[in-house]
């Protein structure tokens, strides 16, 4: 039980403002023994914050990391998203019925264990994976899961010193054949030591911007480079550098790291692997748009990502590459951490403001952009992770040089999560434009006795495509020609074995799951989805519910407030121009389908990479 | 500072503020857009996807929030977004439960009046339900039946912008998305203030008062619009009488000083008006007993009274004592006739003790 004392003690060490809601709830959760939040700790939070006790109520309410109800000693989070699905994940929730009696939302008598079914945790490439509290572990397999959750009997619950497996460090594809800038440091360095960082280059980017140059020429050169963000939107960064108001007293440069979109693991590796690449780059930003304070928002579940920047930005202040007046400049500049609490729609960036702030992640209405009212009502320049790492290389080389990779108006190296039905699944570098084929080949193609059948581009939220897309060049503007979208750059390849159907119902309870409830196309039309292909999928629907899905995928497309409620017609316009005949051979109960009517999707044998 | 702008909507040259949304500039003009979320005394939305208007040529943008914009071409309305605003119903008729017949709301509610406008009929696609929280009892003066509800959020900004107490919140995410009131639990057993505001602006049955004096359906119910008596702040309060003139609910008028607000003393606190065992006549003591009498009478026998009182004992053995149900200058001139009429200093105030 935790005492008045306990929550005191806890606010008093981040403070009352509301936007340390999302530490303070986190930290007593983990204090509480069973990974719940009572009623009582609410009301106790609200009055030490002095907060509404709706605001704390409805905080929680909104992410999926906490919970009012009790849950066990140790968090089981499975991951059901696309790249997990595809490769087995509904053979672990069997296993864990089957072992342990455990049914997602259920413990185990003992109190030791409790099941959560998860969204995308961002180690695709050793999928099917989970998270034991904040351990991840992948590659599972019967025995491995057995022996795994073995070990955890009687051990209090890790909050986050042992990560669980270094996977970050080996999801890199080996042997691409693309030069590596972004990446040129990882696996080569010691993360957790500056001097090893500096020693590869880290911050000289940032020397030569303090050493001659004038914000003005630096958001001159960002913007002659073309970068676009590697978010998904792929709007010019430094277009969006350029829009940030002056005149306010302060402004905030935030770096995007809530990397929510299925398969896609790209900037986890960048935050865990190479740091001070992020740190660099946003301190570049905050020189270019006179921000002396930064933000990074990392997802909750991102453990080691955050364990890592702390400590990369303790070093940094330390060797006077953050704080106040940096290397001997006039320049100050300083970066604190954020966390999310498992939510996707907080990768939207006034969502992530919002989040930030301490409120539930709905998105905000534009305008005002936050370039002009973001963190705190002051403008707020918001990157992705990804994006941010390649300004030190724009500084470096020149942005010549840096237009000189890719393709037209898609500029620069671009991280690609390959994940799926693959001999070697993992990340790859390689220039903007880099055709499918030829990053599935990088990835040694399919695994052996698989033959490639689709793949999703982008993530939950992206294109579904075929055999006949296979030429397709990955950047920002070719996909758009035809009506596909590269996104965060995730793709993940699925064999025959896949059914079209299964998986759009997996990606429609994705968005469903996910949506923040704030619009009514997006909370009311995700959940219309999903039911439709469900029904498809058990055998019961109609070719008129197919249309049906469109008619209302195109309503939210119109209708909804951001982008991810208008998304879902991306996937499912892109699946059924490929595979409609599939989606009405699934309406005809004579012919049920062997994958979809388990109702889980493809119980896949395990077996290890 | 004002800097006016001039736009088109629906071919209309009309005239606004910078700063002024699209939807404001269009009802200063007269021109109606349908609305849902949008309400004037709380801040902007932009939820309930409603208003959705065409900007120049393409783009849809909600009226309520999109900034008005000099030569701005807007088409409040076509067959795109009349499909749109249908399709939007539908989906709020399909998650709901929204039957009429036993809505406290039926025949003023803005949900139900827009499913009239656009010929909402049973929605295409029907949702298996999920029924949300209903609580008509614990509170005095709440009932709650989320299976109204359209979640359009009024509720949690009148409680949290406009009374300051922040009751209700939204709490889940997505399809799962419910009203809070404090940490949960019933409404009644919360920090509620009674003030109804949440009521009030609720656009549907989602949120109601608890009739004071019985109900009525409310195409039988006639407005009359009065000043509050409880406190010299002067709400204006629209009452809501039945076909026999009896008083069933209260609302601030939206016009009046008040921008609409009451407190508990003015949203419910009028039942002694019509009570039979109201005082209609000044009362007079004869032989130990109160009796009726006459305004002529009754000041007679006071002013009498304290002139003796005064003779006899001086005008400091009389205090007079002033209710906050009166106005200022009422106050002011009672304060006056204590110092100059009676000649004491001996005056005070119910709100000071």
């Amino acid at each position: 039980m935790l005492t008045t004392a306990d929550i005191r003690k806890v606010v008093e060490s981040y403070g009352t403002a509301r936007e340390h809601l999302m530490l303070v709830l986190r930290d007593l959760q983990a204090m509480s023994g069973d990974n719940h939040l009572s009623t009582e700790v609410l009301k106790g939070v609200a009055q030490e914050m002095r907060l509404p006790e709706s605001i704390v109520a409805g905080f929680v309410g909104f992410y999926s990391m906490f919970s009012v109800r009790p849950r066990a000693r140790h968090v089981i989070r499975v991951c059901k998203s696309g790249p997990c699905h595809v490769v087995g994940a509904s053979t672990i929730f069997r296993i864990l019925s089957e072992r342990f009696g455990l049914q997602p939302g259920t413990a185990t008598p003992d109190g030791e264990f409790f099941l959560e079914a998860c969204e995308c945790l961002g180690v695709c490439s050793v999928a099917p994976a989970m998270m034991v509290d904040y351990d991840l572990h992948g590659n599972l397999t019967e025995e491995r899961l057995v022996s795994i959750l073995d070990g955890y009997r009687g051990k209090a619950a890790s909050t986050g010193e042992q990560c669980g497996e270094e996977t970050a460090g080996k999801a890199i594809v080996v042997n691409a054949p693309y030069p590596r800038r972004l990446l040129a440091r990882v696996g080569h360095i010691d993360p957790t030591s500056i001097d090893s960082g500096i020693a590869a280059g880290n911050y000289s980017a940032l020397k030569t911007v303090l050493s001659g140059m004038t914000p003005d020429q630096v958001v001159a050169l960002v913007k002659e480079s073309g970068l676009r963000g590697r978010g998904g939107a792929g709007f010019p960064a430094g277009v969006k550098w350029s829009f940030v108001d002056r005149k306010a007293p302060r402004r905030f440069v935030v770096c995007n790291a809530d990397e929510g979109e299925p398969g896609t693991f790209k900037d986890r590796v960048l935050m865990e692997e190479d740091p001070h690449s992020v740190i660099e780059g946003m301190a570049i930003c905050g020189f270019a748009i006179g921000a002396t304070l930064g933000y990074i928002y990392v997802r909750g579940e991102y453990r080691r990502s955050i364990v890592r920047l702390e400590e990369a930005i303790r070093q940094a202040r330390q060797r006077g590459w953050l704080g106040d007046r940096i290397q001997g400049t006039d320049f100050s500049f300083d970066l604190l951490i954020k966390e999310g609490g498992g939510a996707y729609v907080c990768g939207e960036e006034t969502s992530l403001i919002n989040s930030m702030e301490g409120r539930r992640g709905y998105p905000r209405f534009k305008p005002p952009f936050p370039g002009v009212a973001g963190f705190k009502n002051l403008p707020s320049n918001v990157n992705n992770v990804e994006t941010f790492a390649n300004v030190p290389i724009i500084v470096q080389h020149g942005a010549r040089e840096y237009r000189s990779i890719g393709t037209a108006n898609s500029f620069g190296p671009k991280l690609y999560c390959m994940a799926g039905h693959l001999r070697n699944p993992g990340l790859i570098e390689a220039p903007m434009g880099t055709t499918l084929v030829q990053l599935i080949e990088t990835c040694g193609g399919l695994k052996e006795g698989s033959s490639f059948q689709f793949a999703q581009i982008g993530g939950s939220a992206g294109a579904i495509v075929g055999p006949a897309d296979l030429e397709l060049g990955m950047d920002f503007d070719q996909p758009l020609k035809k009506g596909l979208t590269l996104g965060s750059g995730s793709i993940l390849v699925c064999d025959q074995s896949v059914c079209i159907v299964d998986f759009l119902r997996n990606v429609l309870s994705f968005f469903r799951h996910e949506s923040c409830g704030q619009c009514v196309p997006c909370r009311v039309g995700t959940r219309q989805l999903y039911q439709l292909m469900d029904r498809i999928a058990s055998g019961s629907g109609t070719p008129e519910d197919v249309e049906a899905m469109t008619t209302t995928a195109q309503i939210m497309k119109k209708a909804s407030f951001c982008a991810l409620g208008q998304s879902p017609i991306v996937p499912l316009q892109t699946a059924l121009a490929r595979f409609r005949d599939k989606l009405l051979d699934h309406c005809n109960p004579a012919h049920p389908c062997p994958v979809c009517s388990t109702g889980r999707g493809a119980s896949k044998p395990l077996t290890a990479h | 500072m004002n800097e006016s702008i001039r736009l088109t909507v629906d071919g209309r040259v009309v005239s606004g503020q910078k700063g002024q949304t699209i939807l404001e500039v269009a009802r200063n003009a007269g021109l109606d857009i349908p609305t849902l979320c949008h309400h004037p005394r709380i801040s902007r939305t932009g939820a309930c996807r409603i208003c959705l208007v065409r900007v120049n040529g393409t783009a849809l943008k909600t009226a309520c929030t999109e900034p008005a914009a000099d030569g701005m071409n807007v088409v409040s309305e076509d067959a795109e977004l009349a499909s749109v605003r249908r399709s939007i119903l539908e989906m709020l008729l399909a998650e709901g439960h929204h039957n009429c017949l036993f809505c406290d709301a039926n025949g003023d509610c803005e949900f139900q009046d827009l499913c009239h406008r656009y010929g909402i009929e049973e929605p295409r696609q029907p949702l298996p339900g999920r029924r949300r929280t209903t609580d008509t009892t614990s509170s005095k003066g709440l009932r709650r039946n989320e299976d109204r509800c359209v979640l359009c959020g009024r509720c949690v900004k009148a409680c949290g912008e406009v009374q300051m107490l922040g009751v209700w919140d939204f709490t889940g995410r997505g399809d799962r998305t419910e009203l809070t009131a404090d940490c949960g639990g019933p409404v009644g057993e919360s920090s509620c203030a009674l003030c109804g505001t949440c009521a009030q602006l609720c656009p549907t049955g989602a949120l109601t008062l608890q009739p004071v004096n019985g109900t009525a359906p409310t195409w039988e119910t006639r407005k009359q619009t009065s000043v509050c008596i409880y406190c010299g702040v002067g709400c204006q309060i629209d009452f809501h009488t039945d076909s026999k003139g009896r008083l069933l609910y209260a609302n601030g008028n939206e016009n009046g000083p008040n921008n609409g607000h009451l407190c508990v003393k003015g949203r419910f606190g009028f039942d002694f008006v019509q009570h039979p065992e109201r005082i209609r006549t000044p009362l007079v003591r004869r032989d130990g007993k109160l009796v009726e009498a006459s305004w002529e009478e009754a000041l007679d026998y006071a002013a009498a009274r304290l002139s003796e009182i005064k003779a006899a004992n001086g005008p400091d053995s009389i205090a007079g004592l002033a209710s906050a149900k009166v106005t200022n200058e009422e106050n002011y001139l009672f304060q006056k006739f204590m110092r100059t009429g009676v000649g004491t200093n001996n005056v005070d105030h119910c709100a000071r003790l």
